[in-house]
C-alpha cells in the first residue's frame, strides 16, 4: 500500500463515513464508520463505531471506541474503553481501562491494569496482570505475572513461568478488599515454574509448584518440589 | 480408552517435554490447534491428542529445533504452501522428483522454467504413487486431473488423497481432514497419501 496519498481522517462532530486506506484516524466526536479501516495511526477520544475490520500499525483510545470486525495491531494503547466483536492480533497490549474481546488476543506483550476481558484465547509471550481479567479459554504466554487488584477468572492457564501474587497492602487495598474479591479462579493451570496465592484451582501441574496463602486446590500434580503454605487447602497431591 | 489419542500427561511423560515447552510450541503454531481434544475425565476437562501424530511431530520439533529457530519449523509444519521456486533441473538433482515423473509431469502440465511450490507437490505427489508401484503411468494422469482441478479448493487445509481401484479401474479422492471412508468390498484401497505430511517433507527437502 502507498504510503503518501494517505489522507488524514478527523472526525469532530457527529458524522457517517466510509471505511479506507488513512494515515491518522482521529475522532474527537462522535463518529460512525462503514467498512474496514486500514491506517497508520488511529486515535479516539471520543466516540467511534466501526462496523468493519481494523488494521493499523497504532491505536489509543481513550473514549470509546467498539468494532465489529477483527483488529490487527502493532501497538494497542487502551485508556477508555474497546469492544471488540472479533480477533486481534498485536504486538503490544496495554489495557489501562477496559477491553472486551469476543473473540482470541494473539500478540507479544500484554499489559494489562484495567480490565480485560475476551471469550476465546489469550496468547503472548508476556502477560502482565495488575488489574482484573476474565478469559474465556486458555491463557498461554511464556511469563505470567499477576498481581491480585480484582476478580480474576481463566479457564486454563498454561506457560512456562507463571506468578499469581495477591497486591500490594497499601491502605487503599485493604478499605477495596473487603468489597472485591480479590482472588483468581481457574480450573487449571500447567506450567514449568509455578507460583501461586489467593488462586482457587481444579488441577495445578507443573515442575516447581509453589503454594503461597490463601489458595484452595483440589489437585496438585508436581515432578520436582512442591512447598505450601500451611493456610492453603490442597485436597490431593501427587508426584509424577 | 481410545488407543488412538494420548493423554498430555502421558505425552509429556514419553516424551520428557515439560508443560512449559509444550506450551510455547502451541503459541508458535507448531503444534495445531485442531489437535487439542479435550474431553471429560473423572478428574474433570483433560486434553488429548491423536497419537501417532504429536508423537511424530514432538520428535520432529526436538530434532530439528537446534537447527531451525521456532518460527522457521513453524512456516515447515503449516499447511500453507511455501513461496519456493525451482527449475527442472534442481528438481531433478534434489531428487524430488524422478525423470520419468517430470516427463509425465511436463507431458501433462506444459514445460516451464521454474515450478512453483504448488506444481512441485503436484509432481511430489506423483513420483511417491510411482516409485512404490502401486500407480501406473496412465493412471498418472488421472491423479493430475484431480489434483490440478481439485487441490486449490482445499489448499490450507490438512487433506488426504485416497487412491482407490475397483476392478481395475482407478479413482482418486481428495477429502479434507480425515473422515471416515468406507467403500464396498470390492474397492481396494491403494493408498491413502496426508497431503500435509507430503507438504511438510517437501518443504525439508527444499530448504
Amino acid at each position: 500500500m502507498q504510503q503518501e496519498n494517505r489522507p488524514d481522517l478527523i472526525i469532530q462532530g457527529s458524522t457517517n463515513t466510509s471505511g479506507g486506506v488513512y494515515n491518522l484516524v482521529n475522532v474527537q466526536g462522535f463518529g460512525k464508520i462503514t467498512g474496514n479501516v486500514e491506517c497508520n495511526e488511529l486515535r479516539c477520544t471520543g466516540h467511534v463505531t466501526i462496523s468493519g475490520d481494523v488494521l493499523s500499525s497504532f491505536g489509543k483510545v481513550e473514549g470509546n471506541a467498539s468494532i465489529s470486525g477483527k483488529v490487527e495491531m502493532d501497538t494497542l494503547e487502551v485508556y477508555g474503553q474497546v469492544d471488540i466483536n472479533g480477533d486481534v492480533d498485536f504486538t503490544k497490549l496495554r489495557v489501562d481501562g477496559s477491553a472486551k474481546v469476543q473473540g482470541s488476543l494473539t500478540g507479544e506483550e500484554i499489559k494489562v491494569r484495567g480490565f480485560l476481558k475476551t471469550t476465546g484465547d489469550c496468547e503472548a509471550e508476556v502477560f502482565h496482570g495488575k488489574g482484573a481479567f476474565s478469559i474465556g479459554g486458555l491463557l498461554n504466554a511464556g511469563r505470567i505475572e499477576v498481581h491480585l487488584h480484582g476478580g480474576c477468572e481463566a479457564r486454563e492457564i498454561g506457560g512456562e513461568h507463571i506468578e499469581v501474587r495477591k497486591a500490594g497492602s497499601s491502605t487503599l487495598n485493604k478499605l477495596l478488599k473487603h468489597i472485591f474479591n480479590n482472588t483468581l479462579s481457574v480450573d487449571t493451570v500447567e506450567g514449568d515454574e509455578i507460583y501461586l496465592e489467593y488462586t482457587r484451582a481444579k488441577v495445578v501441574r507443573g515442575n516447581n509448584v509453589v503454594i503461597g496463602p490463601g489458595c484452595e486446590i483440589d489437585l496438585v500434580e508436581y515432578a520436582t518440589d512442591l512447598r505450601y503454605d500451611p493456610s492453603s487447602q490442597i485436597k490431593e497431591q501427587m508426584r509424577r | 480408552m481410545d488407543p488412538n489419542v494420548i493423554s498430555k500427561k502421558e505425552l509429556l511423560e514419553l516424551t520428557g517435554i515439560s508443560y512449559g515447552q509444550l506450551y510455547r510450541w502451541k503459541r508458535k503454531n507448531l503444534i495445531p490447534e485442531d489437535w487439542f481434544i479435550r474431553r471429560a475425565t473423572f478428574t474433570g476437562q483433560e486434553t488429548f491428542f491423536p497419537r501417532e501424530q504429536i508423537l511424530d511431530r514432538i520428535d520432529k520439533i526436538i530434532n530439528m529445533k537446534d537447527g531451525l529457530s521456532l518460527d522457521e519449523l513453524a512456516d515447515m509444519f503449516s499447511p500453507n504452501l511455501a513461496g519456493a521456486k525451482l527449475t527442472s533441473v534442481e528438481l531433478l538433482e534434489r531428487n524430488i522428483v524422478s525423470k520419468t515423473s517430470l516427463e509425465l509431469f511436463v507431458r501433462q502440465q506444459g514445460d516451464s522454467e521454474t515450478y512453483t511450490f504448488q506444481q512441485i507437490l503436484y509432481a511430489y505427489v506423483l513420483e511417491r504413487l510411482l516409485v512404490t508401484g502401486e500407480m501406473s503411468l496412465d493412471e498418472g494422469t488421472g491423479l493430475l486431473q484431480a489434483l490440478v482441478s481439485h487441490y486449490p479448493k482445499l489448499e490450507g487445509k490438512p487433506c488426504e488423497l485416497i487412491f482407490v481401484r475397483k476392478m481395475g479401474i482407478s479413482t482418486f479422492v481428495l477429502v479434507s481432514s480425515s473422515t471416515d471412508l468406507y467403500f464396498d468390498s470390492g474397492v481396494k484401497v491403494v493408498k491413502r497419501l496426508n497431503l500435509a505430511l507430503c507438504i511438510e517433507e517437501l518443504k525439508a527437502k527444499i530448504s
